[in-house]
């Protein structure tokens, strides 16, 4: 059976090297890839900023994709894997056919590093990117429990990893709370940025594409020279 | 607002809303210890209290006699006490016995006219001395009822607390406490846990603030 | 009225002391450790949580049932419709009581009903005498945490207030702060005609209800003083004492990392005949002030809150704020959606909607409160209030969203323009609404290729 990669809105404009990094990873690991093109965006920026009408026809586009298509759903982004497992279902709860579309979903939907882990005996070995930390993003970590994965398939690597202090705290990226509070989620930026500085770590990786983004951003403003790779990158060792 | 009105606002608010949530038995297993005695004595010596075993009421007596005569309390120029009533009980000969080490009983009885005087004169006592209903083994705690007899002032106004504490009404957990308690005996009751402290000045851990300021328990075997 | 966002932008001008991130990151440290240290911790906050929601649930049932054992241990119960039936309730009683001294125990509630601004004006003298709430009142403050609420001084600034306010020597040793304040304190506590407290919690059973402190002052003001005044939230009871047994192993915990605090009171009405000291007159006030409308509405779960301050010590956004700009007597996460909750949306919509969803309070919360879904909810019923430019944003993508070839090709034309404003793949100013996202940080330009170009290009399909 096939895996279906949802690839992100984000990924898709702005980062395709990590989508490209993706599936070399599911090639490896034994897998055939296959892309349902018509795939736009989860709907979780409106869902989060309350906008539930819109983020319902989000969902709904999705789920429409995703539901004509078979085999486990594999997404390189924990917070929109969350929202495909946790949020979809609840915002289409009143309508039968996409609550059953939701709930099929929802069940085939894994994050890339879950997915790895269980399904899969990837031979990974070795990847040489210098020292790197990990910033463990909060809807992967908290809503779907990702934490020893993506770590294990970095020590799995061999990746030189130093344990970033905070690693749980937000990197104050949160969707539209970026632009709406950008003073307080660049503060949080901050606090982050510094954290990744004490860690005396090269390279600084994770599941989410949004706090890499925020992450590299604000690292980049800084002018402080560490990379921003996102773990498919770093485990295919992308290209410079 | 009267009640009824009061309470007509809770239930229509209820109406569209009511969860449907009932509080069924509590399926968890009580918390217990191999040696609650051995936990006690740890958990009270974390929680800030000077904690010290006896062998029986005797010993008991010389301890509290030790700790009443300690210089330390002297230093603060006063030397009255306030107890329990029914301690020798406990420990025959106690009263005459702190009486002797040079400390001076002062009645704790606040009268409800006279209820300014009587606290200034309680407010005297730099020393208390308690009985203990049960104690917690999981915190090192001990309850407290201020029934007849049983000023709560001697816990409570004075910087130097002793608690007499027989062995035999150590329990393992707070769930425990509450319920071999007989709550009719009195309308107040404290689980005390170490003397009185504070982290409100940079979160910095001070001991001694309203509350007393040491807190010694006399283990009674 | 001031937003949020401007009080940030304020806070953020004058410097927020970095004791309140250090004491937030210690308590959470505290809190962590201590349910490590403790097996049965998950399960009793599952426990803590049914026996909450179970209150709530029948909340005008126990509040009877209170209310009726509360009477029979010889206390006097008023109901509160709002905070000024509660104030006036007091302050009626201090008159008639012929109160000129009051010595309070820390309690949110109490400031949430301004009942020290009301007792002044009626002529009682009202002192603070939680070490905290003692330091803020001295100041002239507000308090900066529930369980905190000077955390926001340094040792240096409460040691310049007691020298100005106190007249004492200067001092900076907390040991010896501690000590003045001790002593300052004392003879108010003697000669204090009422004291006046919160409640942790009540217990519906019987009517007792239950205080939590470290300092020995709850039990003071509610001891010495011969009227004791406890003002209660309607939401704040548990139905046995075993329920409160629950409660309180997670309350202490989670607030400050112990097992138990020094003192955990649990009081049945005044004193009765042949108890040597305690108050002679126990009044329970049971306050509503919007938690009635809260009850009803779809944020009823921020009910279960047992006001430890958890979730404010792991908040980022209250770490890096502290209290005070939240303009609300409740801060942190618990305010951002009770606050809203019982002042009204219209006011308070801006607090909800500061937050990135972490979710790091719900990981906390003793009674499992799901606060990320309420901030969620509360969001949903302020789109109306969303500035037009993000408004018009969010709809323009769900359009281009659910036409996937036009999402194609605008992505795709995007990219082509992006490329044309970009430096290095990045960009560095940008106007309107993007303009407050690159006042602190660079923005990524769109990719040369979108991902789906690229998969069609390369795999023809």
């Amino acid at each position: 059976m096939p895996v279906q990669l949802f690839i992100t809105c984000l990924v898709n404009s702005l980062y395709p090297d990590v989508g490209k990094a993706t599936v070399a990873l599911l090639e490896r690991a034994g897998f055939e890839v296959e892309f349902p093109r018509d795939q736009t965006c989860c709907g979780q920026p409106a869902y989060n900023g309350g906008f539930h009408a819109e983020a319902g026809e989000q969902v709904r586009q999705t789920l429409d994709v995703l539901d004509a298509t078979e085999g486990p759903i594999v997404v390189p982004s924990g917070s929109c894997a969350a929202m495909l497992i946790d949020h979809a279902p609840e915002l289409v709860a009143a309508e039968p056919e996409y609550s059953a579309k939701a709930a099929r979903v929802a069940g085939r939907t894994r994050e890339l590093t879950q997915f790895l882990v269980a399904e899969s005996g990837i031979d990974l070995g070795p990847v040489d990117c210098g020292r790197a930390t990990y910033h463990a993003s909060c809807h992967s970590l908290r809503w779907l429990d990702v934490l020893d994965q993506p770590k294990a398939l970095l020590d799995g690597a061999g990746v030189e990893r130093v344990e970033l202090d905070g690693e749980d705290e937000c990197c104050g990226f949160g969707g539209l709370f970026a632009i709406k509070s950008p003073e307080i989620s660049a503060a949080m930026l901050h606090t982050k940025i510094d954290r990744i500085v004490a860690s005396d770590a090269g390279v600084v990786t994770g599941v989410d594409v949004a706090c890499l983004m925020h992450i590299s951003a604000g690292l980049r403003r800084r002018e402080v020279p560490i990379a921003v790779k996102h773990i498919a990158e770093v485990l295919a060792g992308s290209p410079e | 607002m009267e009640r009824d009105q009061f309470l007509g606002r809770v239930r229509a608010a209820l109406r569209g809303t009511r969860l449907p949530e009932t509080i069924g038995p509590d399926p968890a297993p009580p918390i217990s210890f191999g040696d609650p005695v051995a936990r006690y004595v740890v958990a009270a010596g974390e929680a800030g209290a000077e904690i010290v075993q006896v062998e029986g009421p005797e010993a008991a007596r010389g301890e509290i006699v030790r700790i009443a005569a300690d210089e330390a309390f002297g230093r603060s120029g006063q030397a009255g006490f306030v107890a329990w009533d029914g301690l020798d009980a406990i420990v025959p000969g106690l009263y005459d016995d702190v009486a002797e080490a040079g400390w001076e009983r002062i009645e704790a009885s606040v009268g409800t006219e006279s209820r300014l005087d009587d606290h200034q004169r309680v407010a005297n006592a730099s020393l208390g001395i308690t009985g203990a209903d049960v104690a917690i083994a999981a915190t090192g705690s001990v309850v407290l009822g201020h029934g007849s007899g049983r000023p709560r002032a001697a816990s409570l106004l004075v910087e130097h607390h002793i608690v007499l504490l027989p062995i035999d009404r150590i329990v393992a957990s707070l769930q425990e406490a509450l319920e071999i308690t007989d709550w009719s005996m009195a309308s107040n009751w404290v689980a005390i846990t170490g003397p009185s402290r504070t982290g409100d000045i940079e979160s910095i851990l001070t001991l001694g603030v309203h509350g007393p300021r040491t807190l010694s328990i006399v283990l009674i075997r | 009225m001031t937003t949020f966002r401007s009080r940030i932008q304020e806070a953020f001008a004058e410097g927020v002391p970095i004791s309140i991130d250090l004491g937030a990151r210690g308590r959470s440290e505290r809190r962590a450790a201590a349910a490590a240290a403790f097996p049965q911790m998950e399960a009793m906050r599952d426990r803590a949580r049914v026996i909450r929601a179970g209150t709530i649930a029948n909340l005008d049932d126990y509040l009877d049932a209170f209310a009726d054992a509360a009477q029979r241990s010889g206390s006097t119960v008023f109901f509160a419709a709002d905070a000024a039936e509660a104030r006036n309730y007091i302050v009626d009683l201090a008159r008639r009581e012929q109160v000129t001294r009051a010595v309070k125990v820390k309690s949110m509630v109490t400031e949430e009903i301004g009942l020290n601004a009301a007792l002044a004006a009626a002529g009682v003298e009202t002192v603070e005498t939680d070490l905290g709430e003692f330091i803020v009142q001295l100041a002239g403050e507000t308090p900066a945490h529930f369980v905190a609420p000077a955390i926001h001084m340094d040792r240096y600034q409460i040691a310049e207030l007691f020298v100005d306010k106190l007249g004492v020597g200067y001092t900076d040793d907390p040991v010896e702060l501690t000590g003045i304040a001790r002593r300052h304190l004392r003879p108010r506590f003697l000669t204090a005609e009422m004291g006046i407290s919160g409640v942790n919690f009540g217990v519906a059973d019987d009517g007792s209800i239950a205080l939590v402190t470290n300092e020995g002052n709850g039990l003071l003001c509610t001891t010495v003083p011969r009227i004791h005044v406890a003002v209660m939230g309607m939401e704040r009871l548990v139905p046995t004492r075993s329920d409160l047994a629950v409660m309180l192993e997670v309350l202490a915990r989670s607030a400050s990392g112990q097992g138990l605090t020094s003192y955990t009171s649990i009081v049945n009405g005044p004193r009765r005949p042949g108890e040597p000291d305690g108050p002679d007159q126990l009044h329970l006030v049971i306050v509503d002030n919007g938690r009635s409308a809260t009850l009803g509405s779809t944020v009823a779960e921020i009910l279960y809150c047992i006001r430890c301050g958890a979730c404010l010590n792991v908040c980022p956004v209250y770490r890096h704020l502290g209290g005070h700009p939240y303009g609300s007597v409740y801060a942190g996460p618990v305010g951002a959606v009770i606050t809203p909750s019982l002042y009204g949306l219209e006011e308070w919509h801006d607090l909800p909607a500061t937050s990135s969803l972490c979710g790091a309070c719900a990981e906390v919360c003793p009674v499992r409160i799901d606060i990320p879904s309420l901030l969620v909810e509360l969001r949903r019923q302020s789109v109306d209030r969303s500035p037009p430019s993000i408004s018009a944003g969010v709809r323009l993508f769900a359009a281009l969203t659910t036409r996937p070839r036009l999402y194609r090709f605008v992505t795709r034309a995007l990219g082509w323009l992006g490329r044309l404003w970009s430096r290095d793949g990045w960009m560095r100013r940008m106007p309107l609404v993007l303009g407050s996202w690159t006042r602190d940080r660079d923005l990524p330009s769109p990719a040369a290729e979108t991902f789906n170009d690229w998969w069609r290009r390369s795999r023809g399909a």
